[in-house]
């Protein structure tokens, strides 16, 4: 499938868990940056165009689903996340779950940080919500069950290519 | 050689992003929060629907799996008589929640718009007020006449304003978000402030001298004073106040007559003024 295609896809698929956890479980949406996740999963591919790009388009459909304040906040946070994270993907090798949870974890901080700041330089108005520790961790922990998923997955359709290839081998 | 150009250009991107957001949002902040941006109408129109779809959906999954639930485990004997009990239980339920509903909607078309304004009923078909920021979105948009700061009340009172008009749904910013502010006056004594949320589910009334006669329990309505939101809406109630030597203003509390976790309908309040001031964006 074409990577935009799946992109997109991806984002669908986040936007609908954002608003079936806003609609039932709305302390769960708190704690929780969906968005950001999906900007770390493309970011740690360490490619920094896809990553600062997944996280533009991330923090803007997010926006969008914000009332008040400035349009682009989220959007510029991840940018600067989807960006330093692929950076750093492609300088050091982050392949186990641990250590991309942990990235993660770090990326969430970074974007809260972000946000704080430019609400400070914007002087518009404040945040509110939980502990970006809280959220970070949060976000973390759900990042730890995407990426075992996203290995599974891995792992399956590396052993379907093997046994393909064994197959074809007289 | 070629990595270094790929690098440099990612760079490059990564700096023209950032500005062009930087600047999208001090437009913005220039414009004190009036002007919203077509980017962003055009992504509410692309995400909307999946708000929308999921209202219709989780009704009818809550039914189809409370039905499954229900009947799961029934003995075999007396499966029919159950059954029917079940089906008759669920029908009042239905009916109960329907009663709810059609008093609801009854008193949301009972309301009278003040002059000049005419009432558009609307479903809340995402709200969230969990997070810091405070949304509501209705399935009523430009198509039916709903224009960008139009006054969104339920029958108990202000619900907040519209700040993105698509064709066939509306952004609001309620009460309660930090950023919200509207012109208010005590009923008892005709004394003027300003109502603003307080982002956490609340909202105060600034601006009240130290000196005023405000007592707790007196009603809070729009004053009509701010140009956006016409004069006797409900508000609140003062719950709380207080009185500091060194501030010019007490600090009020209110609390908000309109329930925000019980919202599923709204009026949107229209006026044809206002319909010829700002044009819906058209996607």
């Amino acid at each position: 499938m074409n990577a935009l295609v799946r992109f997109f896809l991806s984002l669908v698929a986040v936007v609908f868990i954002h608003v079936v956890a806003v609609r039932f479980v709305a302390d769960l949406a708190r704690y929780l940056d969906v968005f950001l996740l999906l900007t770390a999963v493309y970011a740690l591919r360490g490619v920094p165009a896809t990553g600062m790009l997944a996280g533009t388009v991330a923090g803007l459909v997010q926006d969008a689903y914000s009332s008040s304040g400035i349009y682009g906040l989220n959007a510029f946070a991840k940018t600067v996340v989807g960006f330093l994270l692929a950076t750093v993907a492609s300088r050091f090798v982050i392949r186990n779950v641990f250590t991309r949870v942990a990235a993660v974890f770090v990326a969430a901080l970074v974007n809260d940080t972000v946000i704080l700041l430019l609400n400070r330089f914007l002087g518009q108005f404040r945040i509110e919500g939980e502990s970006p520790f809280l959220r970070a961790l949060a976000t973390a922990l759900l990042a730890a069950a995407v990426f075992e998923l996203q290995s599974y997955f891995e792992r399956r359709r590396v052993a379907h290519d093997e046994s393909r290839l064994v197959r074809r081998v007289p | 050689m070629l990595d270094l150009r790929v690098e440099r250009r990612a760079n490059l991107l990564f700096f023209v992003i950032l500005v062009l957001l930087l600047a999208l949002m001090t437009a913005q902040v220039r414009s004190a929060g009036e002007r919203r941006s077509m980017l962003e109408s055009a992504l509410l129109v692309v995400v909307s629907p999946i708000a929308r779809g999921l209202h219709g959906i989780t009704i009818r999954a809550v039914d189809a799996w409370s039905g499954y639930v229900d009947l799961r485990g029934v003995v075999e004997d007396n499966d029919r008589l159950k059954r029917r009990l079940r089906r008759l239980e669920l029908a009042a339920q239905r009916y109960y929640a329907e009663t709810g509903r059609m008093e609801r909607i009854g008193k949301l078309l009972g309301y009278r718009p003040p002059a000049g304004f005419s009432a558009l009923y609307g479903n809340a078909v995402y709200l969230d007020t969990a997070s810091g920021f405070k949304t509501l979105i209705v399935d009523a948009g430009g198509d039916l006449g709903v224009r960008v700061n139009a006054p969104v009340v339920s029958s108990s009172g202000l619900v907040g304003r519209v700040v993105v008009s698509t064709p066939a749904v509306s952004k609001a910013q309620l009460l309660i978000d930090s950023s919200f502010s509207c012109g208010a006056l005590i009923a008892r004594n005709r004394q003027q402030g300003v109502v603003h949320g307080d982002g956490k589910g609340g909202a105060t009334l600034g601006y009240i001298p130290n000196l005023a006669d405000v007592r707790e329990g007196d009603d809070v309505f729009t004053s009509g004073l701010d140009g956006i939101f016409p004069g006797g809406i409900f508000v609140g109630k003062v719950r709380e106040i207080e009185r500091s030597p060194e501030e010019l203003f007490m600090k009020v509390r209110l609390e908000i007559g309109t329930r925000f976790d019980h919202l599923e309908e709204v009026l949107i309040l229209r006026n044809p003024a206002m319909l010829e001031a700002a044009p819906a964006v058209k996607p």
